[in-house]
């Protein structure tokens, strides 16, 4: 067995490798959730600010109960949605033009470049500003960080277009129009998803920023209040469950990702 | 056959030159030098020569690909002008759709031309290339020399007045190869269409041809033209007859690999 590999084989071999797998990834974060109920025990400071395993679990259920969680968490969803389709929308056509003619990458090429290494928190100060506070400046924020991996992969997928498959489209009566929807489109499709998903992910990323200043609700929102009122409970259910929805996200773009594309999967 | 009673030829390569401009150099590069011959209806027409004498680009020429220097092909007497369903190519790679279907590659040409024809008529030209039931099946799902046999029934969807094989076989296993040849023999005899071969395998090009054209390289030339003549329906095992062996020296000789002596040769040809 080479290091990394793991057991996927369908036999009761694989089934028994795939538990004691699981095993095994427990381990950490179990040593780490009884690591961290000694210290929230002790007497000092750690003692009088970070709650204990048992105090967070009671807030997380009343947070649930009250429905307040879902309202954060559904209230952070909407502007990751708007956000991303608006990137989706700007960052696809504008990675085809980048990616099909030299005039349109040498024109946006050098402002993109600029732009996406300034992290995204730099310009929540401006953003604020500019748009106070509210919807919009959240929605913008995420719009920003989540354009860039789209562009990129969308440039990345239109050139990677293989000249034999234009041939052939062509050979076989497509014109123009049909290449780029009938060859352009689905090459590009796999990368095009991968920046997507990426963009989702800093999206998430994001959000949760813009809502500590910009906007007065979602997950960040009721983290900066807990601070607020120094309950560290609080902000601990906010990163759990930030964790948690997280990693859905990306489980849900893996999962459209295969049924977009039933050829990658076989 | 004979060429008599089939008077206008379905394909016409006329003088074709195709030069490159060279990069910091005086002189152009020469790929091909005044390339001429002719394919009748339902004949087969291999172009055989070494790696590198023009055989791809000269096909790509035909197919409407490249432009050539200077020169013209004709389909049915009309210029080509650029790809156009007359004439489908079956390329050396694999150049499947990999996001669609058997199926749907089957019937790409015939739907982007605006033909709506019942999936049943592309599931019977599956059946008739030998992929019966494989209709849902995707190119990764396909071994090499299946793969070819969709590429073929996805040209041949389009009925083309000719076919363009750019060494299609080249990338299979020997064994397979020949099963293939064997396939598309007996597709030929049903469909009898005219088809150029591009090869650089010597038993390939006699055992599949009607007429093999020998080229040579630097500047790409067609050589000289074996009539073959062996007898039908065609089969894989006419490689170890003697008829072939003596076809087979012809087209060495052409080479300048010939046995029988290099320097007399030239002129019997």
């Amino acid at each position: 067995m080479f290091l990394g590999q793991t057991g996927s084989g369908r036999s009761a071999a694989g089934r028994i490798s795939w538990v004691s797998d699981a095993v095994s990834g427990a381990l950490v974060p179990l040593g780490i959730v009884g690591a961290w109920a000694v210290a929230s025990a002790q007497k000092g400071v750690f003692g009088l600010f970070l709650a204990t395993p048992g105090e967070v679990a009671t807030e997380f259920v009343g947070l649930l109960w009250s429905g307040e969680l879902v309202s954060h968490v559904l209230a952070s969803l909407s502007r990751v949605a708007v956000g991303l389709v608006t990137a989706i929308l700007v960052g696809v056509p504008l990675g085809i033009g980048m990616g099909a003619w030299r005039s349109v990458d040498v024109a946006i090429a050098p402002l993109l470049n600029f732009l996406r290494p300034i992290p995204i928190a730099a310009w929540v100060p401006l953003v604020v500003l500019v748009f106070g506070i509210g919807e919009l400046p959240a929605r913008v924020l995420v719009f920003m960080g989540a354009i860039h991996p789209i562009v990129v992969n969308t440039i990345l997928g239109v050139r990677g277009v293989r000249l034999l498959h234009v041939r052939a489209a062509r050979m076989l009566g497509a014109n123009n129009w049909q290449v780029v929807r009938r060859v352009l489109i689905p090459s590009a499709l796999p990368s095009v998803l991968a920046g997507i998903r990426l963009g989702l992910g800093i999206a998430w990323w994001v959000v949760i920023v813009a809502e500590l200043l910009a906007v007065r609700s979602g997950l960040g929102y009721m983290m900066v209040q807990a601070m607020a009122l120094l309950r560290s409970d609080t902000m601990m259910v906010g990163i759990f469950v930030i964790g948690v929805v997280g990693l859905g996200l990306n489980r849900f773009a893996i999962l459209t990702e295969e049924r977009l594309m039933p050829w990658r999967k076989v | 056959m004979a060429k008599s009673m089939r008077d206008a030829p379905q394909l016409e390569v006329r003088d074709v030159c195709m030069r490159f401009r060279r990069q910091g150099a005086d002189s152009d590069f020469e790929v091909l030098n005044s390339i001429s011959f002719c394919v009748y209806e339902g004949e087969r027409y291999s172009l055989v020569g070494p790696s590198g004498c023009g055989k791809t680009t000269l096909l790509n020429i035909i197919a409407g690909f490249e432009r050539p220097t200077t020169g013209e092909v004709l389909v049915d007497g009309a210029p080509v002008r650029g790809p156009d369903p007359s004439r489908a190519v079956v390329f050396q790679e694999d150049a499947l759709f990999p996001w669609l279907t058997a199926l749907d590659n089957v019937r790409f040409g015939p739907c982007v031309r605006g033909r709506r024809e019942s999936a049943d008529k592309w599931k019977e030209l599956l059946k008739t290339v030998g992929l019966e039931g494989f209709d849902d099946y995707y190119p990764a799902q396909l071994s090499g020399g299946m793969r070819q046999r969709v590429a073929v029934a996805r040209a041949l969807a389009n009925e083309p007045a000719v076919l363009l094989m750019d060494e299609p076989f080249g990338a299979l296993d020997a064994l397979t190869r020949t099963q293939m040849h064997e396939w598309l023999l007996e597709l030929w005899r049903r469909f009898r269409f005219t088809v150029v071969f591009v090869t650089h395998d010597i038993d390939e090009a006699i055992l599949l041809s009607d007429r093999v054209g020998v080229m040579a390289g630097a500047p790409g030339r067609l050589i000289g033209e074996v009539e073959i003549k062996l007898g039908e329906p065609r089969k894989a095992e006419v490689t170890v007859s003697s008829e072939f062996a003596e076809l087979k020296g012809r087209v060495l000789e052409l080479l300048g690999m010939g046995w029988r002596g290099v320097g007399n040769v030239r002129s019997r040809s």
